[in-house]
């Protein structure tokens, strides 16, 4: 029996999740990690698995081969990345080896053993860490991170731990069930993919764990309570714990507006955050185009707004388009132009 | 995947390579412009009305005094487009896009609609005044006289006007020019001020279109928004910072010498000079030309050379011809430059050059080895010159940590002193230098194994952090500084009495890590005071406004030359802020020998060290406490103390003989 690990990405993140299984096998070189794709190959880019450090991969198509191209209209990318995440923790607990297993975002770096974390599974069932751990006190911060903590979860299921028990089997098939039918971006109903769903753990099942050690899953939402320091000893630590993993959410002007803000001065986030641009850099994919996702477009290449996505899942009629994405003469975007505004 | 702070992904940042604006919808047309930074020829844009594209390819090429007054590119950077402002209201959200992209470059909602007034002839003139406003022009004066007043006291006229300067622009009234123009164009209105940053940092601010300073004073500084980039130049140059094997891709030259020597005309180069007298050779290893570059290491080898040559010694020096920023390939055959005593002979291969040397050997010349940089050196190819020519026992100098990691200044990513921590370490991880070191210090480890070394330091500081940080074998350790002080005679009376502005000076090579951001930040926050000059002494030209260049060369034959340029101009302060560890610094010593102050940190080595020996400056623990050194009068201080006693002070400077120190002592060639 052995620690299992997967993360969720489109190909747009393929150089991203690189990353992470390149920190995570040099950290656990014997911790077998999965792919959970939820996308197509382009044309002249084959997904190969002896080239990647990925032990596995699964693809969302055979994992929702049952409910089929509808579905995948329904979801935009990142809907869609985190919606499978329900069904492959299933399947790959299903797996005869899988004591314990992690589920870890693609933009995520590991840079120290999460052995403590496979521990503590040794007695709880989940583990969970929140956005922050400690309050904010500026008004800027309160906005930025606990608000928002509030709109989109307590907890950043950016990470999660589970171990091979009924507990956690309850909660696979409860999250399973609500990611298949609710994993949308609806904030007016209080709803945010896989993430908000996950306020309600610690109410549904016994056995949790909330991880509040300040080294794990540092990014721009806690580095206002979060100093990082590197110590001649080469140590990289976080209010004096060791850093385990980094999520470099956002990579981009966005994600440097906010880590700024709340690293300030703080020289070594910005060196932590250079190594991660090089790093992505140097595993980028030339054969897959920029902004590819086989699911955002039809098949003629127009894209797939989300006023489409939103106005094909409200509607029970158009499940007489059980092939969205097919276009031409009675296809769905032949109808949406007669019909809507929006072809 | 990211999972908060998705409602932010509507504010996406102004890109910084364009910039624009949504101005007002008068009489009918959509007035705005956009130009590419740097620019001159006019660009393409894509019009969107509540995110829908209704205007592609729009050429954004109209005349507008503004922009020409402002500095963005020739001015012709306008568009207007008819449109119908009932059907969208001034509610509507406007975007301008780079055509056919999803890059945004203006974004603007509740815009302005405005009607001229008969007598109105040219509405983009009334519109140069009132361009950001949304409001009518007699609202507009109100509006920027409010601003005016508030932004007043914190706006730097001077560091606004060499802004203008630099873009040619000229203006009676700098502050108007802010508030009209200006701030569209990313000028700064105050040194602790960055337009663009707060703008690109605070998308709510860049969309309602007001001006970004005035914001920052009215709200923006109690809600804690930052001003400037935080992190200072450390983070302008990790923006920049680039991994290790691009550097050194583009180091490498393309091709190979234009003249390639045979082991045989090799041979017989040196034979020329060599053969009758049979001299022993002493090989020196370098990372370049030290008969054609400028600089300390360089200068020590020369030096010897000349000493070498005096002791009957020939001095053979051999460095790559592909300069590199790490170790040559291990197995791959590169190329090499010889100087003979001091002339150029020509460029070999490595094997080439075994074999000539070689042969020499067998022919009885007896060979010394002397290392004093391995850059694009492969350490390979010096244990098999090494067994060639029967050379068991080395010198090995440490003018650099380079046998300790391949950041021969122990920076981490280029600016931070790392302090050498274990191979493999976090810290290495995430440094441009980490994955390199692992094979980089087993090399050097093979080095030392096959050949006896004595290591050599010009600095006990310097020594002391090396054994700490490795384990490398070798026979002994020796400190043999470059230069030592002693007294001089006194020197003459200064020009300049207790009243004049202190004179602070940079010294020598160009160089983040040597100091020069933090030189260039106080020049920017100083130099307007009236107390302070500035002055740089060097090769480079054109460093920076405000500082008085002084060209020297230090060489050879002119080995004073540094610290007599200090000294004839006064200098009181020089600021060596290198953020790594000296193994010695020749510009400390040429400082102390002018009778100047040095200021420096305390991870300088041997600078910091020098200072607690002699007492000839002061160590401040960060830049915070540098600037409040010269703020708080503290810098007067102690100038006024060394002017008074600067005739005691000047001290000479005796060289050492580099390896010949010890080689005379202790081996019989």
């Amino acid at each position: 029996m052995s620690v299992h690990g997967f993360t969720s990405f489109s190909f747009a993140y393929l150089p991203k999740a690189r990353v992470l299984a390149r920190t995570w096998k040099k950290h656990h070189p014997d911790w077998p990690i999965w792919a959970v794709i939820t996308d197509v190959e382009p044309d002249g880019f084959e997904f190969d698995l002896e080239s990647e450090d990925f032990d596995h991969v699964i693809w969302a198509h055979d994992l929702f081969a049952d409910v089929g191209e509808r579905w995948f209209f329904c979801h935009d990318v990142v809907e869609a990345c985190t919606a499978v995440k329900g069904r492959a923790l299933k399947h790959i607990l299903g797996h005869e080896d899988c004591e314990k297993l992690f589920y870890l975002d693609p933009d995520i770096a590991i840079f120290s053993s999460l052995a403590p974390l496979a521990d503590l599974l040794d007695g709880a069932s989940i583990i969970l860490t929140p956005h922050q751990v400690d309050p904010d006190t500026e008004p800027a911060a309160i906005r930025d991170n606990e608000i928002a903590s509030l709109h989109y979860g307590t907890f950043n299921l950016g990470f999660l731990g589970v171990r091979y028990d009924p507990t956690t089997a309850a909660f696979a098939d409860w999250w399973e069930n609500r990611l298949q039918d609710w994993c949308h971006d609806r904030l007016d109903i209080g709803v945010f993919v896989d993430q908000k769903w996950c306020n309600l753990i610690p109410a549904f099942f016994d056995n949790v764990k909330i991880i509040r050690d300040p080294g794990y899953n540092v990014a721009s939402w806690n580095l206002s309570q979060r100093l990082i320091k590197i110590g001649s000893d080469g140590r990289i630590t976080v209010n004096g714990s060791l850093l385990r993993f980094y999520h470099f959410t956002k990579l981009g002007p966005i994600g440097d507006t906010m880590t700024q803000r709340y690293a300030g001065d703080n020289i070594a986030v910005y060196e932590i955050w250079a190594w991660y641009r090089h790093m992505v850099a140097r595993n980028q994919e030339d054969r897959i185009p920029d902004g590819y996702w086989y699911y955002g477009r039809f098949d003629d290449c127009t894209e797939i707004s989300k006023d489409m996505r939103e106005l094909y899942r409200s509607r029970p009629d158009l499940d007489a388009f059980p092939k969205p994405r097919r276009t031409g003469d009675g296809s769905f975007l032949q109808w949406l132009r007669v019909n809507s505004e929006l072809g | 995947m990211p999972n908060i702070f998705l409602s932010l992904l509507g504010l996406i940042r102004k890109p910084a390579a364009y910039s624009g604006y949504v101005d007002c919808i008068r009489d009918g047309q959509l007035h705005g412009w956009a130009a590419r930074k740097g620019r001159h020829e006019p660009i393409l844009i894509d019009v969107t009305v509540d995110g829908q594209c209704l205007f592609e390819n729009v050429k954004a090429d109209l005349f507008r005094q503004d922009l020409a007054d402002a500095g963005v590119g020739t001015g012709a950077h306008g568009f207007s487009i008819p449109i119908e402002p009932e059907v969208f209201g001034n509610t509507a959200d406007f975007g301008l896009y780079l055509s056919g992209t999803d890059i945004l470059i203006a974004k603007k909602s509740n815009i302005a609609i405005e009607n001229s007034r008969p007598d109105d002839s040219d509405p983009l003139a009334v519109n140069t005044g009132s361009a950001a406003s949304g409001h009518s022009p007699s609202e507009t004066v109100a509006r920027i006289s409010n601003e005016a007043e508030m932004i007043r006291p914190f706006f730097q006229d001077d560091y606004y006007r060499e802004q203008l300067d630099e873009r040619g622009i000229s203006t009676s009234d700098p502050l108007e020019h802010y508030l009209l123009s200006g701030w569209k164009a990313d000028l700064d209105p105050s040194q602790d001020f960055s337009t663009s940053y707060y703008l690109n940092s605070n998308p709510d601010v860049a969309g309602a279109g007001v001006n970004p300073f005035w914001h920052y004073i009215a709200a923006g500084r109690s809600e804690k928004r930052r001003a400037q980039a935080p992190g200072g130049y450390k983070t302008e140059l990790l923006a920049q910072l680039e991994p290790l094997e691009i550097t050194t891709a583009r180091w490498r030259k393309s091709g190979a010498p234009p003249e390639i020597m045979s082991a045989r005309q090799l041979l017989a180069s040196i034979r020329q000079q060599n053969v009758q007298t049979r001299r022993p050779i002493l090989v020196s290893l370098s990372h370049d030309n030290y008969m054609q570059s400028v600089g300390g290491v360089q200068l020590c080898i020369h030096s010897e050379q000349i000493v070498s040559q005096q002791e009957g010694i020939d001095y053979l020096n051999i460095h790559p011809w592909q300069a590199l920023p790490v170790l040559a390939g291990a197995h791959a055959e590169h190329y090499v430059s010889i100087v003979l005593n001091g002339t150029s002979i020509g460029s070999a291969t490595t094997s080439g050059l075994l074999s000539a040397l070689g042969q020499l050997h067998d022919q009885g010349t007896e060979f010394q080895l002397v290392i004093h940089s391995l850059l694009g050196h492969a350490p390979e190819v010096v244990i098999d010159l090494a067994e060639r020519c029967g050379i068991e026992h080395g010198w090995f100098w440490l003018h650099d940590y380079l046998s300790i990691c391949p950041s021969y200044s122990l920076q981490r990513n280029g600016v931070t002193f790392c302090g050498a921590p274990p191979s493999g370490s976090q810290a290495c991880g995430i440094c441009i230098y980490g994955e390199e070191r692992g094979p980089h210090l087993r090399r050097m480890h093979n080095l030392f194994d096959a050949i006896s070394f004595t290591v050599l330091s010009p600095s006990q500081t310097a020594l002391v952090i090396w054994q700490a940080a490795t384990s490398l074998p070798h026979d002994q350790a020796r400190v043999i500084p470059h230069l030592t002080l002693c007294d001089a005679p006194p020197a003459p009376a200064r020009q300049h009495g207790p009243e004049h502005p202190i004179r602070i000076a940079y010294v020598g090579y160009i160089t983040p890590q040597k100091g020069w951001s933090v030189f260039r930040e106080l020049v920017h926050r100083l130099r307007r005071s009236g107390r302070f000059e500035f002055h740089y002494f060097g090769t480079s030209t054109d460093v920076l406004q405000g500082v008085t260049e002084h060209s020297v060369s230090v060489s050879a034959n002119d080995r004073d030359a540094m610290a007599r340029a200090l000294a004839d101009a006064e200098i009181d302060i020089v600021l060596l802020w290198a953020s790594g560890p000296e193994t010695f610094s020749f510009t400390a010593h040429e400082a102390i020998a002018a009778g100047a102050t040095i200021i420096t940190s305390p991870v300088s080595g041997n600078v910091a060290t020098l200072i607690e020996d002699t007492g000839a400056g002061v160590v401040l623990p960060d830049e915070n406490s540098l600037l409040d050194f010269f703020n708080s009068g503290a810098a007067s201080t102690v100038t006024r103390l060394q002017r008074r006693s600067r005739s005691g002070r000047p001290m000479g400077v005796i060289f050492s003989q580099m390896t010949f120190s010890v080689l005379n002592s202790e081996v019989d060639l």
